[in-house]
C-alpha cells in the first residue's frame, strides 16, 4: 500500500474502533508500519470520527521525529519500540476498552482459555507494571509484557495489541474484550451462584465482594 | 450566543443518552455572564429542545436544583458548566462507598486521586465533596462533573463512569489497585495546565466573557 492508502486505513480503523465500542472520544490510538523506518499513527487528542487521512502523522520509528503540524499520539514511543523489536508486526492498536480496562485496573492477567485464543494471541495476556503515560518506564514494561504475544494489559491504563495486519490486530482486540467480559462474568456467576449476569448481578457481586 | 449554548447543551444531552449515562431528572447548566442557563429537570436530557431552558440570576427565587447549580458555579470560579446525571456504575458505587478511588490513570488525570461521595443532595454536602475536585458522586445515585467548558464536564462524566466500572469490576475480581497519590497529583496538574491553553479558544469560554 502507498502512503495515502495507509493513511486512509488508519483513519477507517479509528472509526471502526469507536463503532465497535472499543474506544471512546479521543482515547486510544492506532498505527501501521509504513516502511522499515517509519510508521503512520493517529494524532494526539483528536476525535476519531472527525479525523481526515491527512491528519495522520508519519513518524520515524528510530528518532520519533515527524514533520506534520499535528502531534502524533503521546504513546508513539510504545508503537515505535514494538516496530523496532518485531519486524513481523505491521499494526499496533491501543484501546481503553471497557472490560479490558477493568482487568487492567485489577492488574490481573487474561488467561488463555481456548485454543483459538492461544493461536491468535500466543498465550495468557500479561500485565505490564504501572508506569506514568509517555514515560520510558511504561514503554519498556509494555514492550516486555507483549513479547511473544499479540497483546498485553497496561496496569491501571488499558490494553495494547499488535498484529501482522490491522485486521489481525482488530481480531485480537475483539477477542480480548470478549475474554475479559467472560472472565468477569464468570467471577460474578461464581460469587452469586447464578448463570445470568447483568448490571443487577454485577451490583450484587460488588456488594458481596466489598464486604469480604 | 445563548442559542449556540442551548444547541451545545442539546447535543451533549443526546450524547449522554446515547452512552446510557442519564435518567429523568438530570440537569445541565452553563455560566452565561452573571447568570446561568439551566435545563428543565422534568425533560430527559436526550429530549431537550430550545424551549426547555431557564436563565437564572443571583437574587431570583430559585428551586433546589437551580440553587445547587448556582452554588456550584459560584464556588467553582474556574468552572463554566455543570452536569448532574445518573450513570449505572456510579450509582452502584454511591450506595456502598464514601469515595471512588482512581484505579485508572485517565480518572486520576481528569478527576483526581478520588471522587468523594456526598452524603446527601444538600448543597453544603455537595460543595464539601467538591472541595479540591471537579467531580463527585451523590449518595442518591447521581454523579456530578464541573468543567471549564461543557465538553470538559462531559469528559468528566464519561471518565467517572469508566472509573466506576473499573473499580466495581476489579473489586469483584478481587484486586482494585489504586493509582498512587503522587502519580495522580502529577497527572491532574499536567492535565489542568495543558488543557487550560486549549480552552482559551473554546466557544463556551468566550461566552463566559460575553454579556448579552
Amino acid at each position: 500500500m502507498n502512503e495515502i492508502e495507509l493513511r486512509n486505513l488508519v483513519k477507517e480503523s479509528g472509526v471502526r474502533l469507536v463503532k465497535e465500542g472499543l474506544v471512546r472520544g479521543t482515547w486510544g490510538n492506532v498505527s501501521v508500519r509504513f516502511d522499515e523506518t517509519s510508521m503512520i499513527v493517529t494524532p494526539s487528542g483528536l476525535d476519531y470520527l472527525s479525523l481526515k487521512p491527512e491528519d495522520m502523522v508519519l513518524v520515524d520509528i528510530n528518532t520519533l521525529e515527524y514533520t506534520s503540524e499535528n502531534k502524533p499520539t503521546t504513546e508513539k514511543k510504545i508503537h515505535a519500540a514494538i516496530y523496532r523489536e518485531r519486524p513481523e508486526i505491521n499494526a499496533v492498536i491501543h484501546t481503553h476498552s471497557p472490560w479490558c480496562s477493568s482487568m487492567a485496573a485489577a492488574h490481573t492477567e487474561i488467561p488463555a482459555v481456548t485454543d483459538e485464543f492461544v493461536k491468535l494471541i500466543g498465550g495468557e495476556v500479561r500485565v505490564a507494571p504501572y508506569g506514568l503515560p509517555s514515560t520510558s518506564k511504561l514503554t519498556n514494561a509494555t514492550v516486555s509484557a507483549i513479547r511473544d504475544r499479540k497483546a498485553c494489559l497496561m496496569a491501571g491504563h488499558g490494553v495494547l495489541v499488535c498484529g501482522e495486519s490491522l485486521e489481525e490486530a482488530f481480531e485480537v482486540c475483539k477477542m480480548l474484550e470478549e475474554s475479559a467480559k467472560n472472565f468477569i462474568s464468570d467471577r460474578v456467576s461464581t460469587i452469586l451462584g447464578k448463570e445470568e449476569v447483568g448490571l443487577k448481578e454485577i451490583k450484587e457481586a460488588f456488594e458481596r465482594a466489598s464486604e469480604i | 450566543m445563548i442559542e449556540k449554548v442551548k444547541r451545545k447543551i442539546i447535543e451533549i444531552g443526546k450524547l449522554l443518552g446515547k452512552e446510557d449515562l442519564t435518567k429523568k431528572g438530570d440537569t445541565i447548566s452553563v455560566r452565561v455572564g452573571d447568570s446561568i442557563l439551566l435545563t428543565d429537570p422534568s425533560i430527559p436530557l436526550p429530549e431537550l429542545t430550545d424551549k426547555d431552558f431557564k436563565r437564572v440570576s443571583q437574587g431570583d427565587n430559585m428551586s433546589p436544583t437551580e440553587t445547587l447549580h448556582m452554588a456550584i458555579l459560584g464556588y467553582k470560579k474556574e468552572g463554566n458548566a455543570v452536569i448532574v446525571n445518573q450513570a449505572p456504575y456510579c450509582s452502584i458505587v454511591t450506595g456502598k462507598m464514601d469515595k471512588l478511588p482512581a484505579v485508572l490513570d485517565d480518572f486520576a488525570q481528569i478527576v483526581g486521586y478520588s471522587a468523594k461521595v456526598s452524603k446527601s443532595d444538600n448543597v453544603i454536602d455537595i460543595l464539601t465533596a467538591l472541595k479540591k475536585r471537579n467531580a463527585c458522586l451523590i449518595q442518591n445515585g447521581s454523579s456530578l462533573a464541573v468543567g471549564r467548558t461543557l465538553e470538559e464536564a462531559f469528559t468528566g462524566v464519561m471518565v467517572l463512569e469508566k472509573g466506576a466500572k473499573a473499580f466495581v469490576e476489579s473489586t469483584i475480581i478481587g484486586n482494585p489497585v489504586k493509582i498512587g497519590l503522587m502519580d495522580a497529583l502529577l497527572m491532574n496538574f499536567i492535565y489542568k495546565k495543558k488543557y487550560s491553553k486549549k480552552n482559551q479558544e473554546n466557544l463556551l469560554d468566550q461566552i463566559k466573557k460575553t454579556e448579552e
